[in-house]
């Protein structure tokens, strides 16, 4: 993958194909857009077109290995298209899209389809074809497949709400077609939800999902190929206006084939999890308190779960007055439910925090204050290590004159028992902008930054160093439509391990942007340039490299 | 021993507090002293329950259906209901909306982007009474920008955060309601601004799916650019994840996250 990577920076040939692909674009996108007016007034549709042309240039040593850029003339386009509106009674929309590039950075595939989706209702009776992203809850479906969805529900007679939904998990469409590079396991989902409205106040629901991964298709022989299959319950109840109980329960049975290899068993699975919600919301108060066990066995390839866990989180906010805020919360949660771990870890992660405004008498003054310890015992890694971590921040916003400031301060404590870690990191930063017309017709915009790390390793002895500066303006030609900025500066990374490189880098960018009037008709189309320069220096000088990247772009809407 | 008992000691204190809320039993105690008052008893909007502390709601135009906010209320049965009138121009017009015998009553129109309605719902019973109309203030703005837009715009947010290394303003993008444990991403992401500094990402998107009710699906191409603190090289990789974004009140925050991990991802 990486070969192909580096061998694509030293393309630098100008590709004939570019303006094919971009006049290509602007084609269907004029067709459209001349089509459009003729639609029923009922009915809409919007088309947008991005297309940007950028030249990267990256020398010396080290560019191959440390710039992620990709060297030469590269093009990246991206379409859309969009629609909804009324036919007689039914109410529709779709989304189209694609990509265009010959950059690999940007994606692997030269063309490739974003979106392809359609969605048709007549408010008792709802199709959905192609992306399609049915979330039943938490632990069976939150996953978006390429596939459809049906659903009935009908309102008026309080009816069931009936989801059913098939279709391909997959993470791009040209899966389903494209060659070696978009290659994935093929897994299938399946799906169905019956969720019933008792009350305004309380409904129930039941699901069913599975998913099932095609064993032909694995990448490596190692991944893992699964068949499972959920089954949950999960409800809401509002007892009395401002308190809300949640809660769901899942069971799952999963079938994993670990590898390729015959020989190798297939591990079977049966595994619950359960968890329940109250949220109090009232005056000045909001508390949450919250209850989960996920079972060691426990699989929800289509929803989301951490196997092996129970948890208890609850967290209060309260606003103490009218320019004080408290927040208060803990988590705790544990592992090794079923006994199997040579340790068990516990974990307490305490917080409290205030938030503050016109503090000091000062109107424009906010300022958020917080401290979060986080303590383990065991560290989760079967060692019985222990660890605990403070972490303190500070951010305070305020308005001088007619500048504004933010200011960020944090220090941390990394502490883990028999001499594992000892180490303390300060972080600060400072931006400063202001904003200032000049008659009616430009605005200037400058902008200061500064900021540091420091890290103190106190068992290597060791300290690194982080700093970093830039100045920018901005420019707003009002009557011309015309945006620019640039900014300078430099970061720089200092080592006292032995062996190791001290770094800087020196950086400049220059950027406009412009909404010319012959553009207008395409909802303020823009004309762009962006461009940036970075220095990247090592004390091995090996490592050293410069890249520079200028970039075209036209960005349509219509 | 401390570890068991901790949690329990927790959850008592908890549930003590949630306990201790005033909001709602003050609004009981009024609802019961004033049984015939003509009241709403629930109002839906877009089949989303609002309630009456709700008075700002944000919408994308494209996630309505056909392009439409469709309003579903009950009047409290104890309500003789003559009329209902719906205004969505701050009381400058009204429309008669039927009522059915359960004292419903639905009215939809179709909203334009960048656009903000002022709704409001009169009563009136049999006796020539009404409601009282303050009360059900709803101001619905329907967003100028595409939720494509919106999107790009919260990821551009989060990568600025990011490579500032400012945790709070990072986290303040991720939801309560995160699947993986906000307090344990808070501590990846947190690893990496220990392990790693001058980061870059660029990305480009897949697929923007949303579910039509709270939440959207992102799938992502990104590469990184960053030196290793420990060793002072710089380091570039790339790769692709899909980012679950929840749509509260036109606004998105992280709720899960699935495939490569973008932040947080050097522990």
């Amino acid at each position: 993958m990486m070969t192909s990577v580096n061998a694509e920076k030293h393309c630098t040939s100008l590709p004939i194909r570019v303006p094919a692909a971009f006049f290509s674009c602007l084609l269907v996108f004029l067709f459209l857009a001349s089509a459009a007016p003729a639609y029923a007034a009922d009915n809409e549709v919007h088309f947008s077109n991005e297309f940007s042309y950028t030249f990267n240039d990256i020398t010396g040593p080290g560019g191959d290995d440390g710039s992620s850029l990709t060297r030469g003339f590269r093009y990246l386009n991206i379409f859309g298209f969009t629609g909804n509106g009324t036919v007689k009674e039914l109410e529709y929309n779709f989304n189209l899209g694609f990509k265009a590039t010959d950059d690999r950075r940007n994606d692997v595939a030269t063309f490739s389809p974003t979106n392809i989706q359609g969605r048709m209702t007549n408010k008792i009776h709802t199709v959905n074809a192609g992306d399609t992203f049915e979330s039943f809850s938490q632990y069976s479906l939150s996953t978006a497949v390429k596939g459809a969805s049906y659903r009935y529900f009908n309102e008026q007679k309080n009816s069931p709400e009936i989801t059913m939904v098939y279709g391909y998990v997959l993470p791009r469409w040209d899966t389903i077609w494209g060659g070696v590079e978009t290659q994935a396991i093929e897994r299938t989902a399946y799906g169905m939800r019956i969720k019933q409205n008792f009350s305004p106040n309380i409904w129930a629901g039941i699901s069913y999902v599975q998913a099932k991964d095609r064993p032909g298709t694995r990448i490596m022989s190692t991944d893992p190929i699964y068949d499972s299959n959920n089954y949950t319950v999960d409800a809401e109840y509002k007892p009395m206006q401002g308190l809300t109980f949640r809660g769901e329960f899942s069971t799952s049975r999963t079938t994993i084939s670990p590898t390729s290899v015959e020989g190798q068993n297939e591990d079977r699975t049966h595994g619950t999890a359960s968890r329940i919600e109250a949220v109090g919301e009232g005056g000045p108060s909001r508390v949450s308190l919250e209850y989960e066990r996920v079972s060691t066995e426990f699989q929800s390839i289509l929803g989301s779960a951490t196997p092996d866990r129970e948890k208890i989180k609850s967290k209060w906010r309260y606003t103490m007055t009218k320019n004080i805020m408290l927040n208060l919360g803990l988590l705790w949660f544990r592992d090794n439910l079923d006994g199997q771990k040579a340790y068990r870890t516990d974990s307490y992660a305490p917080e409290v925090g205030f938030s503050f405004k016109n503090l000091l008498g000062r109107q424009s003054a906010t300022a958020d204050l917080a401290y979060k310890y986080d303590r383990r015992f065991g560290a989760g890694n079967g060692s019985g290590i222990s660890t605990a971590d403070h972490m303190t921040t500070l951010n305070y916003r305020d308005r001088f004159g007619p500048v504004d400031s933010d200011a960020n301060v944090s220090y941390t404590i990394y502490s883990t028992e028999k001499d594992q870690r000892q180490a303390k990191e300060y972080t600060y930063n400072l931006s400063l902008n202001s904003r200032h017309e000049i008659g009616e017709a430009y605005v200037l915009k400058p902008v200061l930054y500064l900021g540091g790390m420091t890290a103190r390793d106190d068992l290597a002895l060791e300290t690194d160093q982080i700093y970093e500066y830039s100045f920018g303006m901005g420019f707003e030609f009002l009557k011309l439509k015309l945006n620019s900025d640039f900014r300078i500066g430099q970061n720089k990374l200092e080592k006292s391990a032995a062996g190791t490189d001290n770094s800087s880098k020196t950086f400049g960018s220059f950027n406009v942007y412009y909404r010319p009037p012959f553009l207008k008709k395409f909802n303020e189309g823009m004309l762009y340039l962006r461009s940036f320069v970075n220095d990247f220096r090592f004390s091995t000088q090996s490592r050293s490299f410069r890249e520079n990247s200028i970039t075209l772009g036209v960005n349509l809407q219509y | 021993m401390l570890q068991k008992i901790i949690p329990g000691i927790f959850g008592v204190v908890s549930l003590f507090l949630l306990c201790h809320i005033p909001g709602p039993v003050e609004l009981s105690a009024a609802l019961a002293e004033k049984p015939d008052d003509i009241r709403l008893e629930y109002l839906y909007i877009n089949k989303k329950i609002t309630p009456e502390t709700e008075k700002k709601i944000t919408f994308f135009r494209e996630l309505l259906p056909g392009g439409r906010v469709s309003i579903t209320g009950k009047i409290a049965d104890t309500v003789k209901v003559k009329a209902v009138e719906v205004s969505i121009d701050n009381k400058s017009t009204w429309r008669k909306v039927r009522s059915t015998k359960k004292n419903t009553f639905r009215y939809s129109f179709r909203a334009e982007k960048g656009t903000t309605y002022g709704l409001f719902i009169r009563i009136t019973d049999t006796k020539g009474d009404t409601n009282n109309i303050e009360d059900t203030f709803k101001g619905i703005t329907i967003l100028d920008r595409s939720l494509y837009n919106a999107v790009g715009d919260v990821l551009n947010g989060m990568i600025e955060a990011y490579r500032g290394k400012a945790t709070g303003s990072f986290m303040a993008y991720v939801d309560d309601s995160f699947t993986g444990e906000k307090v344990e991403y808070e501590k990846s992401v947190q690893n990496d601004f220990s392990a790693i500094h001058d980061i870059s990402i660029r990305y480009t998107l897949n697929n923007v799916t949303p579910d039509y009710k709270d939440k959207v699906s992102v799938s992502l191409n990104f590469d990184r650019g960053y030196t290793v603190i420990k060793t002072g090289k710089r380091r570039s990789d790339e790769g692709s994840t899909v980012l679950i974004f929840k749509i509260d009140n036109g606004k998105l925050s992280l709720h899960a996250v699935s495939g490569q991990p973008l932040f947080g991802f050097t522990k």
